[in-house]
């Protein structure tokens, strides 16, 4: 079992729901074992709640738009974007330069739309508008950065399982 | 024999490369030659080598502002038809290059049946869109139809025929707004006249005339059996309109649900009849009119601030008749000898003392109020100059207390409950509207709020009245 946790809120409850399932299994007083399974019902039932991260059908419909000829191409691209995204964010954010962080959510905001990542579109979203004022760029800028490395990761793995 | 001529690639401008590369993909695949540049300086370069007359433009490129480069693509060839792409939270940048002369605007993220629409649409315009901007590019004033169809040259009519002569041949959305009675649907026919689409239907829809419950069948119509009463299969007021102008007048008294369909039409450019199981894509311009403040609506949350955005993107204003300075006496006489000639009757003219009083009144029903005056003079009198005698007495009235100038009569009383039993609904009716508008002074705007009608239905029962007691 890993002891880094993860940043992004969905995969620290898959996290918690793992750690929970594990602790069930075990020998616990009465009270407690009580305690861990309401605590395990209502992980699942958030997690039944949440929309997955990204929308397979939104995904999938792209790469066909794409043709079987240009979607591992069109993967690499995206992954390259994506990293070229991530490194300018995270300076933008570091120097809290909001000419940059507009114009990077920018990118990202049709790139995760485009590719179904829900969550993440309508935080780049919140982001930009924010940028366009003076507000704190701190905690929405650290979900996006979260949100983009999820959607790197998904975006790897598809290259990889493409080929 | 020579082969035929290929047409002009299209052109797509956007930096970043995975978006470019599906634009490309799902062009390419439709059929489309397409030319891709990354920055606006290439894009500018490739416009003039290739001759494109269809560019796909995103707004934000890293060289220059999208809107500069558009810009310089109308100068150079006012022809081209540019569709701009943006981002959900840059919008009204979207809105201001549909104001300079885009074609029409997609927002990201990608929409492949939006995006096919609006290229092919853009492919399939007779006539270039052509911008406020570029004068020089405007049609003759003769092929708008706007001089037709209105009567009137004062300065704020002639700004009307020139915008309306702007954005006629475009794909562009009008938001006409004004008083009732200022001729907002002759605003949309004019501008309907005057586009690649005039030989296409023209269907007008009264969102505030027709019960919510119906508005959606008879935007988007039903199929047989779908919902009870539904006898047979019904085609929606967007389905007739295809190839032509969808004209829905008092938007903003559209209900929310159907706003969220509007608003989906828009985008997608299809239609789904009630109980269809599939879309079926439609062809349509849409303009819309409303006699209120339509931020006002918004503000207020009884219309959808983003389905504003889409709409208003072109404004008309239609003034009032009393800011038209001597079109009262121009759209007077016309009246006068049009209903003289329907009547078989002989009128020559308005009298001086007349016009002046025409020129003084307030005209709160603006020209449908003045036509009906005219029309009264023509049935009532039997011809000649028309004096103030001749006129409604209301009409005199109005002058005496430019308040409330066209009740046909004054409030009788704060009628109790026990006074209105026993009397036939229809004088309870106006009774009660007499009152309302009475105790707001008069407006029309204000009283049909509290009564929930539509100001035009209003208006509508006040020259009734008009017309039968005074």
């Amino acid at each position: 079992m890993t002891s880094g946790i993860p940043p992004d809120p969905a995969d620290r409850l898959t996290l918690l729901t793992d750690r929970l399932q594990r602790l069930s299994a075990m020998a616990l007083p009465g009270p407690a074992r009580a305690l861990v399974t309401e605590a395990l019902s209502l992980a699942f039932a958030v997690q039944d709640r949440a929309p997955p991260f990204i929308d397979m059908t939104t995904f999938t419909t792209l790469l066909e738009l794409a043709g079987p000829e240009v979607a591992p191409e069109l993967l690499h691209q995206l992954a390259e974007d994506l990293t070229g995204v991530h490194a300018k964010l995270a300076t933008a954010l570091g120097t809290k330069d909001h000419v940059s962080v507009r114009a990077q959510t920018h990118i990202l905001m049709a790139l995760a739309g485009s590719v179904g990542a829900g969550a993440l579109y309508e935080d780049a979203t919140a982001l930009n508008l924010a940028a366009h004022g003076t507000d704190d760029l701190a905690q929405g800028g650290a979900q996006v950065m979260a949100g983009l490395a999820h959607l790197r990761q998904f975006i790897d793995d598809a290259r990889t399982a493409s080929q | 024999m020579a082969p035929p001529t290929p047409p002009p690639p299209l052109l797509l401008i956007e930096d970043t490369p995975s978006l470019s590369m599906v634009y490309r993909s799902v062009l390419q695949t439709a059929g489309y030659r397409v030319v891709v540049a990354a920055n606006g300086a290439e894009g500018l370069r490739i416009f003039q080598d290739s001759g494109a007359v269809i560019v796909l433009l995103d707004l934000m490129l890293p060289d220059r502002d999208g809107l500069a480069v558009m810009n310089d693509m109308l100068a150079l060839r006012p022809e081209a038809n540019i569709i701009v792409i943006t981002a959900n939270a840059s919008i009204n940048k979207a809105v201001a290059a549909m104001r300079a002369g885009a074609y029409d605007f997609l927002v990201k993220p990608f929409d492949e049946a939006r995006f096919l629409n609006a290229v092919e649409n853009a492919g399939g315009a007779r006539a270039p869109v052509r911008a406020a901007a570029s004068a020089a590019a405007k049609p003759a004033p003769e092929d708008t139809g706007a001089d037709d169809i209105f009567i009137g040259a004062s300065d704020a009519m002639t700004r009307v025929y020139d915008k309306i002569r702007s954005v006629a041949p475009s794909m562009a959305t009008v938001f006409i707004t004004g008083e009732s009675g200022t001729g907002k649907e002759l605003c949309a026919l004019a501008i309907h006249a005057g586009s690649p689409r005039a030989t296409g239907p023209f269907i007008a829809l009264n969102c505030g005339a027709i019960p919510q419950d119906l508005l959606e069948s008879e935007v988007f119509g039903h199929i047989k059996g779908s919902f009870t009463g539904a006898i047979s299969d019904k085609q929606g007021a967007a389905a007739a309109a295809d190839g032509g102008t969808l004209f829905l007048d008092e938007i903003c008294e559209m209900a929310p649900a159907l706003q969220t369909k509007l608003l989906r039409f828009l985008q997608t450019s299809t239609v789904q009849p009630v109980g269809a199981t599939r879309p079926r894509k439609v062809n349509v311009r849409i303009v819309c009119a409303t006699n209120r403040d339509p931020m006002d609506a918004v503000r207020q949350g009884d219309f959808r601030e983003d389905l504003f955005y889409r709409l208003f993107v072109v404004p008309v204003h239609m003034p009032p008749l009393r800011e038209r300075d001597d079109d009262v006496i121009e759209i007077a006489e016309a009246a006068l000898a049009r209903f003289a000639r329907e009547e078989g009757r002989q009128f020559n003219g308005l009298s001086p003392d007349v016009a002046d009083l025409f020129r003084a009144l307030p005209w709160p029903g603006n020209v449908r109020q003045l036509l009906n005056v005219i029309r009264n003079t023509v049935v009532l009198n039997s011809g000649g100059i028309v004096t103030r005698g001749m006129l409604p007495e209301s009409l005199h009235q109005a002058l005496a207390a430019p308040a409330a100038p066209f009740l046909p009569a004054p409030p009788r009383s704060e009628a109790t409950l026990d006074a209105l039993i026993g009397r036939p609904m229809a004088e309870i009716e106006r009774l009660v509207i007499e009152a309302t508008l009475a105790r707001h002074g008069g407006s029309v705007t204000r009283a049909s709020r509290v009564l929930e009608l539509s100001p035009s239905t209003l208006y509508r029962k006040i020259e009734g009245w008009g017309g039968k007691t005074d």
